[in-house]
């Protein structure tokens, strides 16, 4: 991505890039349109709202929604978290930030109670978020029935008249099957009561932490042109049955840096016999434990 | 204490060198300059303002450059630089009729008014290596006069006079730009052609191949294919002018299908439509025979579960940007979702283990 | 009593050419009609039409809802789609029309009773072992997907996919039509043990006379995509009055 933007030929006769970018690289027009699709999807929590998603300079499934609803989102003020998979310094995160920081000049941070907006692949931080903040997720594939019908002529369909049952189907295999739910991510929730909604890769773990929220939760698909939301202190229930109910389970460790027992744990490989131990996925939550101690 | 290993900065930055200095190849090489791309790997040139949708020949050979000949890349590298340019209007529509061509091929009628033109084409070469290129500096002269200036008809015009194919109908509609506007399916027809026009050529290649293989096969020919330059004209409002902005190089495909009839009309050639920037026949020629598989309900044909067929799969896959992105996305950790299912198997796994011991 | 299903003038046309056209039935509860004619006299686009399907062009179908008159073709669709996933059941004949076929047999049977919201798996495994029971179909094939199943088996189980929420009104389009002659007279005693048992009111197409002689209590003749008799079935087949019917009897008749 450095390259798209510095890369200058003067042989070419083309301008250099950074100047030429508006702020937080898309154009008004364009933000105010991704605006509107995410005052609309926070009307109607777990809808998903087509909108008219852009070519981004990164590529299609590193988080072009969430980086286009991201930077619709930013002012002048916000300060930015970008996590991936949890932690601040995997390659997606650097990446996007850099992107934003090129781009906004904004001022970014780690600590995920300094941020305005944390922009997230895969997880929601350990620590509690609060009203003042929006929490972006990057969704790859948005429709939570898609593997179960492709179609998205059928799906908007069975949204539209809460024909669900075919979900609960999945679940009923999966318990005849092996006894257990057999999602660990991306595990299906359902909304306010109403929509059927994909929460992104996130593990299951997480799901709790979408539920009443005080935060702002937005999710943006990029190649698949969706858009939806759950506004502050929604009810978000994980589907499951009476006599089978969701269970957020983690690994029975704790991490062997901070020795957290109630964070979502990284498996690490450390040493040529497979022996393993745990860390904290969320980084900055294991950082500041230590910090405190 | 274990200090994890992951991503990180400085790795990023230093691969992005690496890169860079890979890209430039050996120093003792005179570099590759933009004209050099833009005037002799023309049809790359054109593939990438094709499938990257953006006419400009500079941009799209830097574009090749920087991405080191990956033209996938390079289209990319041109839709992303493409999404930040303003929109001013839109032209008025092309008027493929008042091509200048430099190729225009029918393969219905061997007569045709304004004749057959064959202009430069692999066609009739014979597929062998030409070690004279190798060496600098050889190349022959074209011996005619290059463009005509005159219009040309459509091939397709004579027979559409006659009632013999069907005729297209204009939907008097101004036409959604997909790249502004969601798509929704099912999708209007010129919502399917602006996809099919940035469309992947290798993808729509190999769909159109299986319609004539006989998956949903539709007996096509090539009615004519064109290749030339075409006028674009610009209204400006405020002054209620018309201007010339430019001249663009289009290729253009009208296939001849297989005919159907019905006691209310009577039998009929139907067609299909291609048409892209550059000289890019074979995307071209894929473009009108995926577009007519897909008008199956239009024309009251059967559905045959076929993928050519199938609109919301072939738009949906057709992009190769996004199907690039998708499929090159697994590269990026996904430690998390791992986690996830691996305490999960464990977790089944004791249950049957204690099970086993059990029984 | 009130009729369950009242079907007034119906037409379905496709193009200019007729499906079926000025149809009548009247459907009581507990009560099997039956409709008969050869192949292409419109019986499948009338069950089609009649069942949510196909979108006739004209005519009413009134469907009784504890005692709510619904105009099952002025409703919304939601409602529509709702009706058919709880009051209606549609038998097809090819059962892999009417099944998942990557879902075994209990999740098939279960899917019915989830979508009106139940979610104990407990009750509903009970609920799929009862009905495995009543189609005879041995509990042990419960976790079984259908491509494992015979023909007669994959019937038996659309059936249960089917009668498991108790709709009102169940349509079957030929459901014995692709068996062989022994698995078709199971099937068959089957749906009459069903019929009686669960007091099932059912529209039934065949082209079968015998299957329509030893399940239906009315039966409606069609020809070109009218119906030219209709009556007690009875009394039409021994005292056929059309001239078709007369063919159609003596035909079953000589063999």
């Amino acid at each position: 991505m450095n390259n798209v933007l510095k890369f200058k030929n003067k042989k070419a006769n083309v301008v250099a890039q950074d100047e030429i970018y508006n702020f937080a690289y898309l154009d008004e027009n364009t933000k105010r349109m991704i605006r509107r699709a995410l005052i609309k999807a926070l009307c109607i929590p777990g809808y998903q709202v087509p909108f008219s998603s852009r070519e981004m300079p990164m590529p299609y499934g590193w988080g072009t929604g969430g980086v286009q609803v991201t930077s619709s989102c930013l002012t002048t003020d916000d300060v930015l978290k970008v996590i991936d998979q949890g932690a601040d310094d995997t390659t997606n995160a650097v990446s996007i930030r850099n992107f934003f920081k090129k781009t906004a000049n904004i001022e970014t941070t780690e600590t995920t109670g300094d941020a305005s907006i944390i922009q997230t692949r895969h997880r929601i931080p350990e620590n509690q978020l609060n009203e003042k903040q929006i929490l972006v997720y990057q969704v790859p594939i948005p429709e939570p029935l898609a593997f179960l019908e492709p179609r998205y002529q059928e799906t908007k369909k069975m949204h539209a008249l809460s024909e669900y049952g075919i979900m609960h189907v999945k679940l009923y295999e999966d318990i005849t099957k092996n006894g257990h739910i057999e999602t660990a991510y991306a595990y299906p929730v359902k909304t306010n009561d109403r929509y059927i909604m994909d929460p992104s890769p996130i593990p299951k773990f997480d799901n709790p932490k979408m539920n009443n929220n005080p935060a702002i939760q937005l999710f943006g698909a990029g190649r698949e042109q969706r858009i939806y939301a759950i506004p502050p202190y929604t009810e978000v229930t994980s589907l499951d049955f009476e006599d089978y109910p969701f269970d957020p389970s983690k690994a029975p460790h704790k991490c062997s840096i901070c020795g957290s027992n109630d964070s979502f744990l990284d498996e690490i490989i450390t040493d040529d016999d497979g022996n393993r131990s745990f860390i904290c996925s969320d980084t900055n939550y294991c950082n500041q434990r230590m910090k405190d101690k | 204490m274990y200090v994890s290993v992951k991503g990180g900065e400085k790795a990023i930055n230093n691969a992005h060198s690496w890169l860079s200095e890979i890209r430039r190849g050996d120093v003792n090489i005179a570099e590759l300059n933009i004209k050099q791309i833009s005037e002799q790997l023309t049809l790359s040139v054109d593939r990438v303002m094709s499938e990257g949708s953006l006419y400009d020949k500079d941009l799209s050979a830097l574009a090749i450059k920087q991405s080191r000949g990956d033209l996938i890349e390079a289209i990319f590298l041109m839709r992303a630089y493409r999404t930040t340019l303003p929109r001013i209007g839109s032209s008025k529509p092309i008027e493929t009729s008042k091509m200048l061509c430099l190729r225009r091929i029918s393969a219905t009628f061997k007569d045709i008014p304004g004749k057959q033109k064959l202009g430069p084409t692999f066609d009739y070469t014979h597929r062998l290596l030409d070690f004279k290129l190798l060496a600098d500096g050889e190349y022959e002269k074209a011996k005619i006069e290059k463009y005509d200036d005159k219009e040309i008809p459509h091939v397709l015009s004579f027979l559409n006079k006659e009632g013999l194919i069907q005729k297209e109908i204009p939907s008097g509609k101004t036409s959604k730009d997909i790249t502004r506007n969601p798509i929704n399916f099912p999708l209007t027809r010129s919502e399917r052609l602006q996809s099919l026009s940035r469309g992947d050529e290798g993808f729509l290649l190999g769909l159109a191949y299986s319609t004539q293989r006989g998956y949903a096969r539709n007996h096509a020919f090539v009615g004519e294919l064109r290749t030339g330059y075409v006028e674009v004209q610009f209204e400006i409002p405020e002054l209620g002018i018309e201007i010339n902005i430019a001249d663009v190089m289009f290729t253009e495909c009208e296939s001849v299908n297989q005919f159907k009839g019905s006691k209310k009309i009577p039998a009929q050639f139907t067609r299909g439509y291609g048409l892209v920037f550059g000289q890019l026949e074979r995307k071209a020629i894929s473009m009108a025979l995926v577009d007519r598989s897909m008008r199956w309900k239009e024309f009251g044909e059967e559905y045959l579960g076929v993928a050519a067929q199938d609109e919301e799969f072939v738009i949906s896959h057709c992009d190769n940007i996004q199907a690039t992105g998708f499929l090159e996305h697994i590269k990026l950790p996904h430690y998390v979702d791992f986690q996830a299912e691996l305490d999960l198997v464990r977790k089944i796994r004791e249950e049957y283990n204690k099970n086993e011991q059990r029984t | 009593m009130e009729p369950i299903l009242s079907v007034q003038n119906l037409n379905k046309y496709y193009g200019d050419q007729v499906g079926c056209k000025n149809m009548n039935m009247t459907l009581y509860p507990g009560e099997v009609v039956g409709v008969v004619g050869e192949s292409g006299s419109g019986k499948t686009t009338f069950i089609n039409s009649i069942s949510g399907n196909l979108n006739p062009d004209r005519g009413k179908i009134l469907i009784n809802k504890d005692n709510e008159i619904i105009n099952f073709l002025e409703i919304s669709e939601s409602l529509k789609r709702l009706l058919i996933r709880t009051e209606l059941a549609f038998v097809h004949q090819n059962p892999r029309d009417g099944l998942r076929l990557d879902v075994s047999a209990g999740g098939n049977i279960s899917e019915r009773l989830m979508s009106i919201g139940q979610r104990n798996y407990g009750k509903i495994r009970q609920t799929i072992f009862k009905w495995l029971d009543k189609v005879e179909i041995d509990k042990s094939r419960v976790d079984d997907f259908p491509r494992t199943f015979s023909g007669g088996m994959l019937q038996r189980l659309q059936i249960a996919k089917n009668l498991v929420t108790s709709p009102k009104i169940i349509f079957m389009d030929e459901p014995t039509g692709g068996l062989d002659v022994s698995v078709q007279a199971k099937i068959l005693d089957l749906l009459r043990k069903l019929v009686r048992e669960l007091n099932l009111s059912v529209v039934i197409v065949s082209h079968d006379l015998a299957v329509i002689r030893l399940l239906a209590d009315k039966i409606i003749v069609m020809k070109n995509g009218e119906a030219v008799e209709s009556g007690l079935c009875d009394q039409v087949l021994d005292d056929p009055q059309h001239s078709y019917t007369q063919l159609l009897v003596s035909s079953v008749l000589q063999v």
